[in-house]
């Protein structure tokens, strides 16, 4: 339905046209529910950008696909849900280790496990902590709208490959199925690596490259961890991003992101109607995390309520930031359950009583 | 303030979808929309249903737990999801396929027989776009001009295309005036 620039889509397809016009010509799925619409879009769309779709034999082979894509200079997509991620973790790591850019999104399902179809957010942990083995870290955005799929798979695209890293795009099932319209940016041009590090057979007589995560010489590994650390701290202050909603004068501030932020934003709205100060910070980087800004409100906010669809996982982070300045208490739903608006509302009132 | 809760239900193949998708389609030039359909566990022969949201505020949920319009395409849709109208709402059913009256307290029940007409018409397929238009003419939530060039856009408009356009544009007329006639 890509004919207007202004168009009816959903979260999933928003997320992979974004892509597509910050400058993705290499895409490799594999199906899984609910991102399944992501991989035929593109099947469909590449095509039509000189790009390249291809369906790989499982998660695990997508992903080696977008390491060697981007080694050799692309910035590449991939995308599943839940446990199709799980199965992609050796290759993020390794992403990671080569310094090699990447878009990975994550349409978010119940877990442990197979789980189920339905809308969660207890992947939080694995996108923000790593999720593979070793030190590392992946920028991970958080989009609530479809406008903002599009909009934050542009900017991952860049960030990928300003920074040479994995950049993890998380949402839900119900940011990816759900249709909103959305104003789409201008197509870009391909995104690339740039030839000072990527893999050109030499061209031009260069000397060669070499792309590994494997350092074997004594204390190679420790100089390429300290490298690789030293990147993540200036990702750590220069990529915070996050939308603050009637926080500055809030004596009850709400933390959400993905579908629970679109819940909450209500539940402040509403209470904002009935004369009670409350507000909204709603992450857009997930890592790096806003500590800042939410350590900022803790001065005013003295109560803190999480709103997320897992057992508790963002709430960490936020006790974490707020150092006991402020009471942190959580509301979550699980195992496919989403937040009630009724229910926030309700927690609302009760711990402004 | 004006705000839309939709749900829309009816067998597999019915189109009931394809309302939803038309309704936020036209919906969306002049306020906020989402469309969210039903998927996961699903079965054949079961229900397929979907849920428009219409606002001129920012949609929280694109789930509707209370419907402001129920749109129900056959028994099965109509036992489950016809407890969700609202207070005030209106339900349209497709009396061709629906044995119950529909009557509740909470709302209007409006009964179109749908599939009888589109048959009438020569193709049963077009029954979606008769309840559609029964549905504009209580809510007017879409304007003409919109929903013509949106109809088109969203059939194609390949000359192949021309009879389906017309067919669905009738369904939609006859739907409006069947809807006309109950007030």
């Amino acid at each position: 339905m890509v004919t207007a620039e202004r168009v009816l889509i959903t979260g999933n397809e928003a997320a992979a046209e974004g892509a597509v016009r910050g400058g993705c010509r290499f895409y490799f799925g594999y199906p899984i529910t609910p991102q399944n619409d992501v991989p035929e879009y593109m099947s469909r769309r590449m095509p039509e950008v000189g790009g390249t779709f291809l369906q790989a034999e499982s998660e695990l082979a997508a992903i080696s696909l977008c390491h060697g894509a981007a080694a050799a200079g692309a910035v590449p997509m991939t995308s599943s849900s839940s446990p199709g991620i799980s199965l992609k973790q050796e290759g993020i790591s390794y992403l990671a280790g080569c310094e090699l850019p990447a878009l990975i999104l994550n349409v978010q399902r119940g877990g442990p496990g197979l789980g189920d179809v339905r809308c969660a957010q207890g992947d939080y942990w694995q996108a923000t902590r790593g999720g593979g083995h070793g030190d590392y870290f992946c920028l991970v955005l958080a989009p609530y709208t479809a406008q903002e799929c599009c909009d934050l798979a542009v900017l991952g695209m860049h960030l990928a490959e300003k920074w040479r890293n994995p950049v993890l795009l998380l949402t839900d099932q119900q940011v990816g199925q759900m249709m909103e319209p959305v104003t789409l940016p201008p197509l870009g041009p391909e995104a690339v690596g740039d030839p000072d590090w990527a893999l050109t057979g030499a061209a031009g007589g260069r000397p060669r490259h070499f792309i590994h995560s494997y350092c074997g010489r004594p204390n190679e590994l420790v100089e390429w961890n300290e490298k690789l650390i030293a990147k993540y701290q200036r990702m750590a202050t220069e990529e915070v991003r996050y939308e603050a909603v009637e926080a500055d004068d809030a004596e009850l501030l709400l933390v959400a992101y993905g579908t629970s932020a679109r819940l909450a934003k209500a539940a402040v709205t509403a209470a904002r109607a009935r004369g009670h100060k409350v507000g909204l910070l709603r992450p857009i980087s997930l890592w790096p995390f806003p500590s800042g800004a939410i350590a900022e409100l803790a001065g005013t906010a003295r109560k803190m309520l999480v709103v997320e669809m897992s057992w508790g996982q963002m709430v960490e982070d936020v006790r974490l930031a707020v150092n006991g300045r402020a009471d942190v208490e959580l509301l979550n739903t699980f195992g496919g359950a989403v937040p009630r608006l009724p229910d926030i509302e309700a927690r609302i009132e009760a711990m402004l009583a | 303030m004006m705000e839309e809760r939709i749900l829309i239900a009816g067998a597999g193949g019915q189109g009931a979808l394809t309302i939803g998708k038309f309704v936020a389609r036209v919906g969306m030039e002049k306020h906020r929309v989402t469309y969210f359909p039903s998927y996961g566990a699903e079965v054949r022969g079961g229900t397929a249903h979907c849920h428009v949201v219409m606002s001129d505020t920012e949609i929280a949920s694109p789930v509707v737990e209370r419907a402001t319009v129920l749109v129900l395409m056959n028994q099965m849709s109509y036992d489950r999801f016809a407890e969700r109208l609202d207070e005030g709402g209106l339900m349209l059913l497709n009396s061709s396929m629906i044995d119950a009256d529909g009557a509740t307290p909470r709302g209007r029940t409006v009964r179109i027989p749908a599939t009888q007409l589109a048959g009438e018409m020569g193709d049963i397929r077009v029954a979606n776009m008769i309840l559609t238009g029964a549905l504009n003419h209580f809510k007017r939530i879409m304007d003409d001009e919109a929903l013509l060039r949106v109809m088109q856009e969203m059939l194609g408009k390949e000359p192949s295309k021309v009879k389906l356009f017309d067919l669905n544009k009738t369904a939609f007329r006859i739907g409006a005036e069947q809807a006309a006639k109950l007030g």
